[in-house]
């Protein structure tokens, strides 16, 4: 709007230089004429960017996820450990209750009030064989995995294939329980098993 | 004129009242032309501004994240949106052709911006699109100012970052 404002006074300013050189011809008989114009013309352009704090992810306090000592039984059955409290339960497998379980903790750090996504980018999980009667040929035990927000109520949810946005508490900082589900197979082979994932975030 | 006229008269009356029947000369005229070609100003303004938006960088990035204003970044910085390339419209003479100078109006000098926040700062490549060396078709050029950040770190501080530049134009 305003490049047109100028265009159009422009136009009116030439006019009026014309008008004004025909009178001057004619009274000072084609005593000739020049007008200087601007040859160049500056504008000031701006540059701005918002820069983000990286966003992190990290095990806080050295936790992992713990399903404990069970036993199988005779029928698939399941170890579970709420990713809210880290309490542990199961089906068709015995617990036992004196072993040390317990859930993830996890920290996210970033940008204060943004929105983020929390993905699992290993799949499926799975716990296989590390020592014991097992090593050499054993069945692997799949993982669900579920996530909770302890800090800001509300249950666990399954971390699903549908990424959920969250959100960083007023200093960018907010704490995550991973818990899951193992799938236990009947007369699962004895011994000590593990695996691995990967947790990511990104803002959303 | 209007001198030229009442001296018509004057004389129309004086030949009258001499009583002799004469014929008014014709006042001669001639058609005289004064030609000057004025060029149009080139003028130029800016109508969208380099716009860089929202991003963060990841934490392992050592000097090797990079953002542009046309909404793409390399695999060590997320784009949150909001990236714009600079727009500019320049109006002058029909045809004439033009350059361009896009200079930092603090120490990167030509092509180049300096963003800064608190003391902290990011420098900027500027690239146009179409060359700086330009015509002006029809009497108008629309510019397309695109930004590259690069050279990143995880450590980059946090917040707004602004800057300014100019953007010169002129005739040869």
């Amino acid at each position: 709007m305003h490049m047109h404002s100028k265009n159009v006074e422009t136009k009116l300013f030439r006019r009026g230089l014309s008008l004004v050189g025909v009178a001057l011809g004619v009274l000072c008989l084609l005593s000739g004429y020049a007008q200087a114009v601007p040859a160049s013309n500056t504008a000031t352009a701006t540059a701005s960017a918002i820069v983000f704090q990286p966003i992190t992810v990290a095990v806080a306090d050295s936790t992992t996820l713990n399903f404990g000592k069970f036993a199988p039984t005779g029928v698939a059955g399941t170890v579970s450990i709420d990713a809210m409290n880290g309490s542990r339960s199961s089906s068709n497998v015995f617990l036992f209750t004196g072993s040390p379980s317990g859930r993830l903790k996890l920290q996210v750090v970033g940008e204060p009030d943004e929105g983020f996504v929390l993905s699992i980018t290993t799949s499926p999980v799975t716990l296989t064989c590390d020592s014991g009667p097992c090593t050499g040929g054993s069945t692997p035990m799949p993982v669900t995995l579920f996530k909770a927000f302890p800090g800001t109520g509300g249950g666990s949810s399954p971390i699903g294939d549908i990424p959920t946005t969250h959100t960083l508490d007023g200093f960018g900082v907010l704490g995550v329980g991973l818990g899951g589900t193992l799938n236990v197979a009947a007369d699962q082979t004895p011994g000590t098993y593990s695996g691995t994932f990967n947790v990511s975030v990104a803002y959303q | 004129m209007k001198k030229l006229l009442l001296s018509t008269a004057a004389i129309a009356v004086m030949g009258l009242s001499a009583g002799v029947a004469y014929a008014v000369p014709t006042l001669n005229s001639v058609t005289a032309t004064a030609d000057a070609t004025v060029a149009a100003p080139v003028l130029i303004e800016q109508t969208v501004g380099l716009n860089f938006g929202t991003f963060a960088i990841y934490n392992d990035a050592v000097n090797n994240a990079s953002i542009t204003t046309d909404g793409s970044g390399d695999n060590k910085v997320q784009v949150l949106g909001g990236q714009l390339d600079a727009e500019f419209d320049v109006i002058g003479e029909g045809n004439a052709s033009y350059t361009l100078a896009l200079t930092d109006t603090g120490v990167a000098g030509s092509d180049k911006v300096t963003l800064t926040n608190a003391g902290n700062t990011m420098t900027a490549d500027l690239a146009t699109t179409g060359g700086l060396v330009r015509n002006l078709t029809a009497g108008a050029d629309s510019i397309t100012v695109v930004g590259t950040i690069s050279g990143l770190s995880g450590g980059q501080a946090s917040g707004l970052y602004q800057g300014t530049y100019t953007a010169t134009v002129t005739y040869p």
